[in-house]
């Protein structure tokens, strides 16, 4: 193309063609974030405890590395903590969201469990897991939905492909635990769900909490395989 | 979803990504090298000298710990044949300046075995992980060795006569 030809390319043209090129940057660029947070989960779980033992030192370096990402990519994107569902005002609806398909979850767990023998409770459990799943869950749905969701949504847009993005992503996270896998994938999807219709972290952490009591007590520890996920679940 | 990121910060964000991605590989690098230095330590040196029908017997020497003895396991034919510490006087190994002191030879009583052609391999252990992990390294290189019908006849009526 010559100075001539170049001088006659209408100027909507060009902006059109940056635009264009601004968008799969930004589609880029997400899918990045989305892999760079997910691998430093992977590292976290399946590379510290071979090579480092228990040593939370070395678990906290990916993880604080993932977290600086998630903070910068905010600020890049001028997302405030409201946005990200980091309110209460609309707790209520999103509870309200998810009631109907956690009933049916929790009764489908219980059924299960009660056909492999495996309800069971104690209160001293019950108590511990009561002081640290809430806060744990509420870890878990702020990378999940506050980061990893909406960069999909960037990707896909909102709906059903960045949902199953969101959730095929939190059962990785969930693998080699079968159980825990299937679980995560359907609890990833209900909450990616909610969370894009009303963005609420506090709600789905409760969700998340609730739900992992009732599954960690209607499933044998046996299938559940206490829970553990990474290279742990090898025991 | 997602507001659109503006060039300045695009470059940040794309630099960090960058600097996250080399920073993680550096740390499963330097976790994997370091594993691998606790768990199969490079400071072993020995050898295994002579092997027949009667004894199997080397010498071996944690160089990072030279004056402890080493636990050292023996197999035949791949198999499992016994244990015991390297802390028989070796002159020599002292002598060639390998060791700060004699102990670090080891004596194995060859098993009975049926006549035959064998391969001895001894390895020494090596503990990690506070305790979790044993490590076997081999010493030296693995010995041919041969037993007669003889050697095997004697072998056992020595054994009858115990």
């Amino acid at each position: 193309m010559s100075m001539k030809d170049e001088a006659k390319v209408p100027p909507f043209e060009d902006a059109k063609e940056e635009r264009q090129s601004v968008a799969v940057n930004e589609k880029t660029l997400a899918a990045w974030e989305i892999a760079s947070v997910t691998s430093s989960f992977l590292i976290a779980e399946w590379m510290v405890l071979p090579f480092a033992g228990n040593s939370r030192l070395a678990a906290a370096v990916p993880l604080a590395l993932a977290l600086g990402l998630m903070l910068l990519s905010h600020r890049a994107r001028g997302e405030s903590a409201r946005e990200l569902g980091w309110r209460l005002d609309n707790f209520k609806e999103a509870l309200r969201l998810l009631a109907v398909p956690m009933l049916a979850a929790a009764a489908l767990i219980v059924g299960t469990g009660f056909l492999l023998r495996g309800l069971h409770f104690t209160w001293g459990q019950f108590g511990e897991w009561a002081l640290w799943l809430p806060l744990w869950g509420l870890l878990q749905q702020y990378v999940l939905q506050g980061f990893i969701n909406r960069r999909a949504q960037i990707i896909f847009g909102r709906g059903s492909k960045s949902v199953l993005l969101v959730a095929l992503i939190f059962a990785l996270l969930h693998l080699p635990n079968p159980w825990l896998s299937i679980a995560t994938f359907a609890g990833g999807a209900l909450w990616a769900y909610v969370y894009q219709r009303v963005p609420n972290l506090p709600a789905l952490a409760l969700s998340h909490a609730l739900m992992s009591i009732v599954f960690a007590f209607a499933l044998p520890p046996s299938a559940t395989g206490s829970l553990r996920v990474g290279i742990k679940y090898f025991g | 979803m997602g507001t659109m990121v503006e060039r300045e910060a695009r470059a940040r964000l794309t630099n960090y990504l960058i600097i996250k991605s080399v920073a993680e590989i550096l740390f499963v690098g330097a976790l994997a090298v370091g594993f691998y230095l606790t768990a199969f330590t490079p400071f072993f040196r020995g050898s295994l000298d002579a092997a027949d029908a009667r004894s199997i017997a080397g010498w071996v020497v944690n160089q990072a710990r030279p004056k402890a003895p080493v636990e050292v396991q023996l197999y035949i034919d791949g198999r499992f044949a016994g244990n015991r510490l390297a802390d028989f006087p070796r002159p020599d190994v002292l002598a060639s300046g390998r060791a700060e002191d004699e102990l670090h030879g080891f004596v194995f009583e060859t098993p009975q075995l049926p006549a035959g052609e064998y391969e001895a391999r001894v390895y020494a252990v090596h503990e990690s992980g506070k305790e979790q992990r044993r490590t076997l390294q081999l010493i030296g290189k693995p010995l041919l060795f041969n037993i007669t019908a003889e050697e095997a006849k004697e072998k056992l009526q020595g054994r009858a006569q115990e």
